[in-house]
């Protein structure tokens, strides 16, 4: 066969998408922004490894908003978890940051206190 | 800690299509398989275990869609999904062993305030305690001050009494000295102030009776010692020269110091204010080898006597009451 017709190979590249993406309704950005704002208001801003990955998963769930619109619901779906997943690693990383922190003041405090019991 | 590396936002369609036909694993999976390995072989496990198995979960998920769909959109996003689970886990572990360092370190800080109070406590008791033992040998020294003071006082006083009696006693010579001076001799002795009579003055030679002469003068000692020791008794000793017998001077001095005290007696002092006593020859103030010496040693002696009048006098030889044995 040498030539497939237009309609034929347009399905097929439809069966594909469906197949690789799944057909789904319209995703939620709620999960995902939820989380940004979780991570922001933990602080993730200020840290500079969180403050990366907050940015990812700005940035993505922007392009998922982009894929809703030209109605790629699979990938938007996929990069809205991923845009919530990086807001979470966003919030995680720090908490430990700050965590790590208390636990150094508190040896310093340590530290001082021994100082100043010292004659 | 685990280094995250970004993955890439924009995946085209294209590279999606060329994936499902390949059966090598994304970079993405590559990533998460290697950050995996990196927390299951670190000890993250053992801090945040259900992170670790949530991160397990996600590579498997996103091996399933490699084994499905190597190269697709959707074993990239799991992939990338199970990466950040994987980074999620060890921060969550570093998390959790900061979080046990803080509450150690937290713990140490108050059992050390504590320590720190307690000791503060000890010392201030121990200070609190040389303060009370200073306290007290303070007041025990301010008490033996104090009673030093009080025998000092006390010793003061008996030390002022016995110079006003000694200043008494010197204004009374003084004024015996002065008022008798061309009578008699003042002297004071450890018995008491003695004033001496010439013998020769007050008796003819031989005799007890008083001479005419001799009145007046025992009229001026009777009025000194009326004025000076009022409440003192006066012995009055008659005393011989050596010439004649021991016997018969014992007698005669006894008699001329009878007469002398029934004058004062007479003059108006308190009989028991009185003795008298003969001493003879036995006292001699000087020798008796020259005719001076032996005037000088014919006298009679009033002796104010330092024990006050009363009962308690010891009896003296040859005393005798209102006269003669």
């Amino acid at each position: 066969m040498k030539l497939v017709s237009p309609a034929v190979s347009l399905s097929a590249l439809t069966l594909m998408l469906m197949g690789c993406g799944a057909s789904t309704p319209t995703p939620s950005t709620t999960e995902a922004k939820s989380a940004i704002s979780a991570a922001e208001a933990t602080g993730a801003a200020g840290d500079p490894q969180a403050a990366l990955h907050l940015k990812m998963a700005e940035d993505q769930v922007r392009a998922a908003e982009a894929l809703i619109g030209e109605g790629d619901m699979g990938e938007a779906q996929l990069v809205l978890e991923r845009a919530k997943v990086d807001a979470q690693l966003a919030q995680v990383l720090t908490r430990r940051d700050q965590m790590r922190g208390r636990a150094q003041q508190a040896e310093q405090e340590i530290e001082r206190l021994q100082q100043s019991a010292r004659p | 800690m685990i280094r995250i590396r970004s993955g890439l936002v924009v995946f085209p369609l294209l590279f999606t299509l060329a994936g499902c036909a390949s059966t090598q694993p994304s970079p993405e999976l590559v990533d998460a398989r290697r950050t995996y390995d990196q927390v299951r072989y670190s000890n993250a496990s053992q801090y945040a275990p259900a992170r670790v198995l949530a991160a397990k979960q996600a590579l498997e998920q996103a091996e399933v869609a490699h084994e499905d769909d190597a190269g697709s959109f959707e074993e990239r996003s799991l992939a990338y999904i199970a990466q950040r689970k994987a980074t999620m886990a060890a921060a969550y572990a570093d998390t959790e062993r900061a979080r046990r360092e803080y509450v150690a370190a937290d713990q140490r800080y108050r059992q050390l305030q504590e320590q720190l109070r307690i000791q503060a406590q000890r010392e201030a008791e121990a200070s609190q305690g040389s303060l009370g033992t200073a306290r007290q040998e303070l007041a025990a020294q301010g008490r033996q001050i104090r009673d030093q003071q009080q025998q000092l006082a006390a010793s003061q006083a008996e030390l002022e009494l016995r110079r006003a009696e000694l200043e008494k006693e010197r204004r009374a010579r003084e004024l015996a000295e002065k008022s008798l001076a061309e009578i008699a001799t003042i002297k004071q002795e450890s018995r008491g102030m003695t004033i001496t009579l010439e013998g020769e003055v007050l008796f003819p030679s031989g005799e007890s009776t008083l001479l005419p002469l001799a009145r007046q003068r025992l009229d001026r000692v009777g009025d000194v010692l009326k004025e000076l020791a009022p409440d003192k008794t006066i012995l009055v000793e008659g005393h011989t020269d050596s010439r004649g017998s021991a016997q018969l001077n014992e007698r005669l001095s006894q008699d001329r110091a009878d007469s002398v005290r029934e004058y004062l007696i007479g003059r108006g002092m308190a009989p028991e204010r009185l003795r008298a006593v003969g001493r003879g020859e036995s006292e001699p103030l000087v020798s008796n080898d020259s005719p001076e010496g032996r005037a000088n040693n014919r006298r009679v002696v009033l002796v104010v006597q330092n024990t006050k009048s009363g009962k308690s006098e010891q009896p003296t030889r040859g005393q005798s009451g209102s006269s003669s044995p």
